[in-house]
C-alpha cells in the first residue's frame, strides 16, 4: 500500500502553513466554480434550495451508484417469475426476502436479508436495446440521439450524473466533487461509451476517474500514487521547494487563470498529503473480516473503497461492474450473459454482486451512515423473458429492475411491475429521466434548475424528470 | 380610441424612469460633488419634457419617472431617488419617493422635483382614468409569461410544453399561446367567474402543487392584471391592435461610478406611435456579470470592477442595449510613445478610463511571450542568450518577423485551425484525409494566403479529397445547417444555432434567415464518397417554420437570385470578402487580438452581436479595416498586434490596474495550450513526445488531428479539442484538479524527469558545475537568467543528503540526479512556467 500513516512531522506542516493556505483559498470542496459560466447554471439550479419544501430534498449527503455495466437479467435477481414456464423463469427459484411478500432470485440470498432496507423498481423502462446509448440514457437521464451501438463520447453530450452532482453540489469536505471507479465503462473491444462526463457542460466538471485495482496489495492510482521512485519524503522536498518558488510569482502576474490554477494545485496537495484524504484510500485499515465479507474481488473491495471515498466527504461515487482480465475480446463480458446466464449468473456474478451489496447496506447501517447514504444499483437495460439457444439471455430495454435504499427512502416496497413475463411495464413504468431526477433531488440538485452551456444557452438538468414520489415523498 | 397614448397597461406600466446615480460611499461623502446644477426629467428619448406634456390614461396607470441631474462637469448623473417630489394640484397623480408615479383622477398636474435649490417641472395629463380599458393578450400578458420564465426552454416553453401544457418559446407565438392557454383548457386553466381559483393564478402563486415552484407573488402587479385578464373574458386583442414597433431603452449609455447605480427606463414604442413605459416587463442581462448586477425592476448596480458593460434588456423578441463605462479614475501620467494605430486607441481608452498601464516588459518576458504565441513554443536557452546579446533597438520586431517565416508559426496556426474546421478522426481511415487538410492549412499559413482566399476554398470546396485538401470540411460538416451554423459561428462571429427553432433571443436572426443562409449550402452534393460537386439547380431551403422555400440571404442581404447554373457558396463567399461586410473581418481581427492578448474585445470571440458590444469598438472597427486593406494579410495582423507597446505591457501589475480585465492594461496571463506545455515540458527536461505511430520528434503542435488525444492523458486533461464543433469554447483553458494532479505526480510526468538521456542526468555528470546547469534550466523554462537567491535555493536542494525510504544514504551520483529531478519537477510545476505571462 502506497500511502502510509503520516510521521508527525508531515502533520506539522500540513497543520501549519499549507493547511491555511488551503483555507484561505477558499477551502475545500468549492471546485472552482468561480471558472465557469456554470456559476450562472448553480445559482438557477436551485442548490440548497428545496424543490417545493420538501424534506427530503438534499437528505442524501452522499451517493454509491453501482453500475452493473453488461446488463443484468431482472428474472435472476430483482424480479423473478416463479410462475412463468421454464423458457422464462430459467432454472432459479425464487426466494422470500426480509419483507413479507417481497421475492428475490435465489442467487441473491445476502440481498434478501436487506430487502427492508430497499426499494426496487420493477418497471425501469428505456426501450434501447445498444449498452453504449441504453447506458447513455440510465446515466445521464438524457436520451441519445441515436439508438445504434458504439456512438463515440462527444462534447454535445448531456452530462453524466455524477458530473453533474460533482458541479453543482461536490461535498464541501472532500477536495474531489465526483469519482468514478475502477474503470469507466466500454464496450468490447475498449471502446468507451458516452454519457460518463462533463459532456456539454465543458472537460472541467468530468467527474475524477479513479482507475485502480483495490485488491491489489499496493493501492496504485494514477495521479494520486505518488510513482515508486518518489519517496514520500522526496515529496515533501518537492512540495517545499515549489512553495519558495512560487512564492516570489505569486506576488507579482496574476489573473483569474493563475487563482483558479493555484486552487487547483491546493486541492491536489490536499489529497496528496492530508491525512484524511490519504486514509481514505488506506483500504486495508479495514479489517480483514470485513475486507472479506465485501468480497476480495475487484467490485467488492472498489465498493468498499467507494465507502471510504464516501465517508471521507466525496459526494458521488460510481462503481462500474469492473472488467476481467481478458474478457474484452470474448462475447459474454460482465453481465453481458448472451449465453450460459445461468452458469455466469450462479458462478461469477451473483455471488460477488450479492455479498458485496448486502454487507454495503449493512455496513452502512451499523455505523449509521445509511440514513444519509443513497444506494442506487442499476444496469444498461434488463435481459430478454426468453432463454436463447446459448442458454443466454439477450438485451431487453423494455423493463428491467433498479434498486435503490438509504437516505431516508422507505425500504421493503416494490416501485411498479413487470408483466408476467418481465416482457414489458405492467405498472407504473419509469423512466431514465425520472430516476435521474430522483437522485437529484435527494442529492440536494434541484430537478428542474438549469446550467448554461458553452454557447450560453440554458440547459435543464434533467429532460422533465419528476422525482418518483415513493422515493421523495411529497 | 382603444389603446391611445400610453399606459395600455393600467396596473403593469412602469417607468419613465429615473437615472439614479448614487455613487460610491466614498465619493458620497464629498457632497459637493454629488449636487447636481440642473435637473431634467426624461421621459421618451427624443422628446423635451420641459415642452412636452406626459399623457397618461386608464385606470391604475403608474409610470416610472426619472430624473438625469447635470454636474458641474458635464456629466449626467441618476438623480430619481434623490429628489424630493411635490405634485400640484393634488387628486390626479401621486409620486412615490422612488419616482413611481401612479394615476389618480382626470385632469392635468405638475409634477416638481427638487433636490439643493434645483429644480425640474413636468406636465402629466390624465384622462379616463376610471376606465378600465381592454387587455391585449400578446402585448400585455405574454410579457409575464416571459419575465417570469414560464415560457422558457426548460419548462413550458419547450416544444413538448410541460405537464400538458404548452407555450411558444419565450412568447415568439402569442397566437399559438392563446391558443393552447384559452382554447384548448377552456374551463380547466382558466374561470372568469372565479378569476382567483384560475389553475394559470393558483400555479403561478403555487398554492396548488407546481413543479415550477412560484412564480408570480399573490397581489404583485403581474398578478392583478393576469386576474383583469381572466375577468374581462380573456380577451386576445384585435388583428388592428398595435404591435410592439421598438424598444426604448433610457439612459442608452452612461459614464457611472465604482458602486454607482442607474435606474433604466424601458419604453415599448408600437406601431401606432403610441410608447408603453414596460420597464418591470422587461428582462435585464449584463453582459459582464464582474462590473455590473441588475436588479429585475432595471435597477443597474455596479460593483467593483472598472470596465464597459452592456446591459441587455427584452421585451417582446426585441432588445436593446444600455451601455456604461464604469472608469477607474486613477491618473494616467506619462504613455510611451504609440508604436502604431493600436497603441493610440487603446492609450485613449486608458485615459478615458484612468486606467494607468504597466511598464512595458523586459527582453526575456517578451521573447518567451511572443514565441508562444507566434510558433506554439519556448525558446531553447540558446535563443535566449543570443536574444539578450542582441543591441539592435529594433531586435523585437526582428523576432516577430523570424518567427512568422518559422514552419512552427504555420504549424501552430494550423493546429488552431484545423480543430475548428473540424479535422476529425472518426474512422482510422480517415487519416489520409486528416493528414492532408492539416497540411494544406500549415502550408497555406506559410504561404500567407489572404485570409478570404484561405476560407472560400474552405466554403466553396469541391473537387476529390485527394485534390483538393479542404473538402475534407464538408466530410465533417455534412448538413446545410451544420455548414451554415460552422460558417456564422466561425466566419461571421455569429451565433444562428437558435434561430433554427425559434427568432434568436437576443438577435434579429429569425428562422426565415436562418434557412435563407442554409439556402446557400442546398446544391452541394457527394458524388461518391470523396467528391463534392455543386449540382446545377435553384438554390433554396425549406423555412421548417412556414414550409415555404426560400431563396439564399446572407445576414441582412435580402433574398439573392442566383441562375441555376452558378453556385450559390460563390455568392456567399463574394458577400463575405466584401470590404464593407461587418461581420467577416471583425470576427477574425477579434478572434486574434483574443488569441494573443488573451482576451477578445468582444468575448466570447464568436458571439459578437448588438447586444454584446466590443469594449473598444474604434480598435476593432480599425483592426478590422487595416486588415481588409490589407488584403486580409494574417502576418500583417499578427505584426501588427505584436509590435504594438499594447502587447509588450508587463503582466505586472502597478498600483491601480490589478483589476482591469478588459482594457489591456497589462498583460493578461493565460496557461500554456495543452500542446504547447506538453512539447515545453518535453523540451525542458529533453525526453521525447511518443505518439502512436509518428517519429518521436513530432510535436504536439504538430498533431493533425483529434486522434492523437485518446492515448494522451496529457493532452485530453489540459483541453486540448477534440474538433467536434467550430466553438473556440472547445479548447478550454479552465484549471482542473485532475491537472494539477497529473503535473504534480503522474507517472508519465516522472519517466520524463528521470529519462536517461534527459535534463536531470545530463546536468547530474555536467562537467560545467551546478550553476551552469541552473542557468540553463532557468533559460529554457522560463527564457530568463535566474537572480542570486533562485540559484541559492537550487544550489542548497542540491547540497542536500538524501536519504532512500529505507533511510540509507543514497549515493551521491544518484543523489544529485534526484535533486536535479525535483527541481526540474519544482520548475514545471511552477506558474511561471506554466503561463504565458
Amino acid at each position: 500500500m502506497d500511502f502510509p500513516p503520516q510521521s508527525s512531522a508531515r502533520r506539522a506542516f500540513l497543520g501549519g502553513v499549507s493547511r491555511r493556505e488551503w483555507l484561505r483559498m477558499g477551502g475545500l470542496g468549492t471546485l472552482g466554480l468561480s471558472l465557469s459560466g456554470l456559476l450562472n447554471g448553480r445559482a438557477r439550479a436551485g442548490v440548497g434550495v428545496g424543490a417545493g419544501g420538501s424534506s427530503s430534498f438534499g437528505r442524501a449527503k452522499s451517493c454509491i451508484l453501482i453500475f452493473m455495466s453488461g446488463g443484468p437479467p431482472q428474472h435472476e435477481t430483482f424480479d423473478p417469475k416463479p410462475e412463468a414456464p421454464i423458457e422464462i423463469r430459467g432454472t432459479f427459484c425464487s426466494l422470500p426476502t426480509s419483507v413479507p411478500g417481497m421475492h428475490f432470485s435465489e442467487t441473491l440470498p445476502y440481498t434478501a436479508r436487506m430487502a427492508h432496507h430497499m426499494a426496487v423498481i420493477r418497471s425501469m423502462t428505456t426501450e434501447i436495446n445498444s449498452h453504449s446509448t441504453g447506458g447513455y440514457y440510465m446515466l445521464t437521464g438524457y436520451k441519445h440521439s441515436s439508438k445504434a451501438e458504439n456512438m463515440p463520447p462527444d462534447a454535445s453530450d448531456w452530462p453524466s450524473i455524477a458530473a453533474v452532482v460533482g458541479a453543482l453540489n461536490p461535498g464541501d469536505r472532500s477536495p474531489m466533487g465526483s469519482v468514478v471507479l475502477p474503470e469507466p465503462v466500454h464496450n468490447n473491444p475498449n471502446i468507451l461509451w458516452p454519457g460518463q462526463n462533463g459532456g456539454l457542460m465543458g472537460p472541467t466538471w468530468h467527474p475524477h476517474v479513479l482507475k485502480c485495482d483495490p485488491t491489489q496489495a499496493r493501492l496504485h492510482i494514477e495521479g494520486l500514487t505518488r510513482p515508486e521512485e518518489v519517496s514520500e519524503v522526496r515529496l515533501h522536498e518537492r512540495t517545499d521547494l515549489l512553495e519558495q518558488m512560487n512564492a516570489s510569482f505569486l506576488r507579482q502576474a496574476q489573473s483569474p487563470g493563475m487563482v483558479d490554477f493555484d486552487r487547483m494545485q491546493q486541492k491536489a496537495f490536499e489529497l496528496l498529503h492530508s491525512d484524511k484524504s490519504r486514509e481514505a484510500f488506506q483500504i486495508q485499515r479495514e479489517p480483514d473480516a470485513l475486507r472479506d465479507r465485501y468480497g476480495r474481488h475487484k467490485f467488492g473491495q472498489s465498493v468498499l473503497l467507494a465507502r471510504r471515498l464516501v465517508e471521507a466527504g466525496v459526494r458521488l461515487v460510481q462503481v462500474n461492474w469492473p472488467r476481467e482480465e481478458g474478457d474484452t475480446t470474448i462475447g459474454n463480458p460482465l453481465w453481458d450473459t448472451h449465453s450460459k446466464n445461468a452458469e455466469r449468473v450462479r458462478g461469477v456474478l451473483c455471488p460477488q454482486f450479492d455479498r458485496s451489496y448486502a454487507t454495503l447496506l449493512e455496513d452502512l447501517h451499523e455505523s449509521g451512515l445509511l440514513d444519509e447514504t443513497l444506494v442506487v444499483v442499476m444496469g444498461e437495460f434488463g435481459r430478454s423473458p426468453k432463454i436463447n439457444a446459448s442458454g443466454g439471455r439477450d438485451h431487453w430495454g423494455q423493463v428491467f429492475s433498479v434498486a435503490l435504499a438509504g437516505a431516508g427512502i422507505v425500504g421493503g416496497q416494490v416501485i411498479g411491475s413487470s408483466d408476467r413475463i418481465g416482457g414489458t411495464p405492467e405498472s407504473r413504468p419509469v423512466r431514465p429521466p425520472d430516476l435521474a431526477a430522483t437522485m437529484f433531488h435527494l442529492l440536494g440538485v434541484n430537478p428542474g434548475g438549469e446550467f448554461i452551456d458553452p454557447l450560453g444557452r440554458p440547459r435543464m438538468i434533467t429532460d422533465a424528470g419528476v422525482a418518483l414520489r415513493e422515493l421523495v415523498g411529497t | 380610441m382603444k389603446n391611445a397614448l400610453l399606459n395600455r397597461f393600467p396596473l403593469y406600466s412602469g417607468i419613465a424612469a429615473f437615472f439614479l446615480q448614487t455613487f460610491c460611499s466614498g465619493l458620497a461623502a464629498n457632497t459637493a460633488v454629488l449636487t447636481p446644477v440642473s435637473l431634467n426629467f426624461e421621459t421618451v428619448s427624443g422628446v423635451d419634457s420641459k415642452t412636452t406634456p406626459l399623457k397618461l390614461r386608464g385606470k391604475g396607470t403608474r409610470f416610472q419617472l426619472l430624473v438625469s441631474g447635470g454636474m458641474a462637469d458635464g456629466g449626467l448623473r441618476d438623480c430619481t431617488n434623490a429628489v424630493q417630489y411635490t405634485v400640484a394640484p393634488a387628486g390626479i397623480v401621486e409620486v412615490s419617493e422612488k419616482g413611481l408615479l401612479s394615476v389618480l383622477g382626470d385632469g392635468v398636474a405638475r409634477v416638481r422635483a427638487s433636490q439643493g435649490g434645483r429644480a425640474a417641472e413636468l406636465e402629466v395629463q390624465v384622462s379616463e382614468a376610471g376606465e378600465e380599458l381592454p387587455i391585449n393578450f400578446a402585448n400585455q400578458i405574454v410579457p409575464i409569461f416571459t419575465k417570469a420564465s414560464c415560457n422558457s426552454g426548460g419548462c413550458h416553453g419547450k416544444a413538448a410544453g410541460q405537464n400538458g401544457f404548452r407555450l411558444s418559446l419565450l412568447g415568439f407565438e402569442p397566437a399559438e399561446d392563446y391558443e393552447h392557454l384559452v382554447k384548448e383548457a377552456r374551463g380547466r386553466r382558466l374561470f372568469p367567474a372565479s378569476p382567483e381559483n384560475s389553475l394559470l393564478l393558483t400555479k403561478g402563486v403555487a398554492s396548488v402543487p407546481h413543479g415550477g415552484g412560484k412564480r408570480l407573488e399573490v397581489d404583485s402587479d403581474d398578478y392583478r392584471l393576469l386576474l383583469r385578464w381572466v375577468a374581462q373574458g380573456m380577451p386576445e386583442g384585435s388583428a388592428s391592435d398595435p404591435t410592439v414597433a421598438r424598444l426604448d431603452v433610457l439612459p442608452s449609455k452612461r459614464r457611472m461610478a465604482l458602486d454607482g447605480e442607474q435606474q433604466l427606463a424601458v419604453r415599448a414604442v408600437y406601431t401606432d406611435g403610441s410608447v408603453q413605459d414596460v420597464t418591470r416587463s422587461a428582462l435585464f442581462e449584463p453582459n459582464d456579470k464582474a462590473v455590473a448586477s441588475v436588479g429585475e425592476e432595471g435597477l443597474v448596480s455596479m460593483l467593483k470592477q472598472p470596465g464597459d458593460v452592456a446591459v441587455m434588456v427584452r421585451y417582446q423578441g426585441k432588445a436593446v442595449v444600455f451601455n456604461a463605462t464604469v472608469p477607474l479614475g486613477a491618473p494616467v501620467g506619462e504613455l510611451p510613445a504609440p508604436a502604431n494605430d493600436i497603441d493610440r486607441l487603446v492609450f485613449a481608452k486608458l485615459r478615458e478610463m484612468g486606467m494607468p498601464p504597466s511598464g512595458v516588459c523586459d527582453d526575456a518576458t517578451f521573447l518567451r511571450r511572443v514565441s508562444v504565441d507566434i510558433a506554439g513554443r519556448l525558446p531553447s536557452a540558446s535563443e535566449a542568450e543570443r536574444f539578450f546579446a542582441d543591441n539592435d533597438p529594433a531586435k523585437r520586431s526582428k523576432l516577430v518577423n523570424t518567427l512568422l517565416d518559422s514552419p512552427e508559426y504555420a504549424d501552430f496556426f494550423a493546429s488552431q485551425w484545423s480543430a475548428l474546421l473540424r479535422n476529425k478522426r472518426t474512422r482510422p481511415q480517415d487519416a489520409p484525409m486528416n493528414f492532408a487538410f492539416y497540411t494544406w492549412l500549415s502550408d497555406s499559413l506559410r504561404a500567407n494566403k489572404p485570409y478570404d482566399q484561405l476560407a472560400r476554398e474552405v466554403l466553396a470546396a469541391s473537387g476529390s479529397l485527394q485534390d483538393n485538401p479542404p473538402v475534407a470540411w464538408y466530410k465533417q460538416v455534412k448538413e446545410p445547417q451544420a455548414q451554415l451554423e460552422d460558417t456564422a459561428q466561425l466566419f461571421l462571429g455569429t451565433r444562428l444555432q437558435c434561430a433554427q427553432c425559434h427568432h434568436h433571443p437576443f438577435e434579429k436572426w429569425s428562422q426565415n434567415d436562418y434557412y435563407s443562409f442554409a439556402a446557400f449550402f442546398s446544391q452541394v452534393r457527394f458524388k461518391g464518397p470523396e467528391t463534392l460537386l455543386h449540382r446545377r439547380g435553384l438554390a433554396t431551403a425549406l423555412n421548417k417554420k412556414t414550409k415555404l422555400q426560400v431563396k439564399p440571404a446572407a445576414l441582412g442581404t435580402g433574398p439573392l437570385e442566383i441562375a441555376p447554373d452558378e453556385d450559390p457558396r460563390l455568392r456567399l463567399v463574394e458577400w463575405m470578402r466584401d470590404r464593407e461586410n461587418p461581420f467577416f473581418a471583425k470576427t477574425l481581427v477579434n478572434r486574434y487580438w483574443k488569441h494573443f492578448l488573451n482576451r477578445g474585445l468582444v468575448e466570447p470571440e464568436d458571439d459578437m452581436r448588438d447586444t454584446n458590444p466590443p469594449s473598444n469598438p474604434e480598435l476593432l472597427d480599425t483592426l478590422a479595416r487595416r486588415f481588409v486593406e490589407s488584403g486580409f494579410d494574417l502576418k500583417a495582423l499578427i505584426r501588427d498586434i505584436t509590435n504594438s507597446t499594447t502587447y509588450q505591457f508587463s503582466a505586472i501589475p502597478n498600483a491601480h490596474n490589478q483589476a482591469d480585465r478588459q482594457n489591456f492594461s497589462r498583460y493578461y496571463p493565460k496557461r500554456l495550450q495543452a500542446e504547447v506545455l506538453y512539447d515545453g515540458i518535453s523540451a525542458v527536461t529533453r525526453s521525447k513526445s511518443g505518439f502512436a505511430g509518428l517519429p518521436s520528434e513530432v510535436r504536439a503542435i504538430s498533431l493533425p488531428d483529434n486522434s492523437f488525444n485518446k492515448d494522451s492523458y496529457f493532452l485530453t486533461v489540459f483541453g486540448r479539442p477534440e474538433s467536434s464543433s467550430a466553438c473556440a469554447c472547445e479548447r478550454t483553458q479552465d484549471a482542473s484538479l485532475a491537472q494539477a494532479l497529473h503535473l504534480l505526480n503522474a507517472k508519465t510526468i516522472q519517466e520524463k524527469l528521470a529519462a536517461d538521456t534527459g535534463s536531470a542526468a545530463q546536468w547530474a555528470s555536467d562537467q560545467r558545475g551546478d550553476e551552469a546547469a541552473i542557468r540553463e534550466l532557468y533559460l529554457g523554462a522560463y527564457s530568463r537568467l535566474p537572480d542570486a537567491g533562485e540559484v541559492e535555493v537550487a544550489r542548497a536542494h542540491l547540497a542536500k543528503k538524501r536519504i532512500d525510504a529505507a533511510g540509507n544514504p543514497i549515493p551521491p551520483e544518484l543523489a544529485r540526479r534526484q535533486a536535479y529531478e525535483d527541481i526540474l519537477w519544482v520548475v514545471l510545476n511552477t506558474k511561471e512556467f506554466l503561463f504565458n505571462h
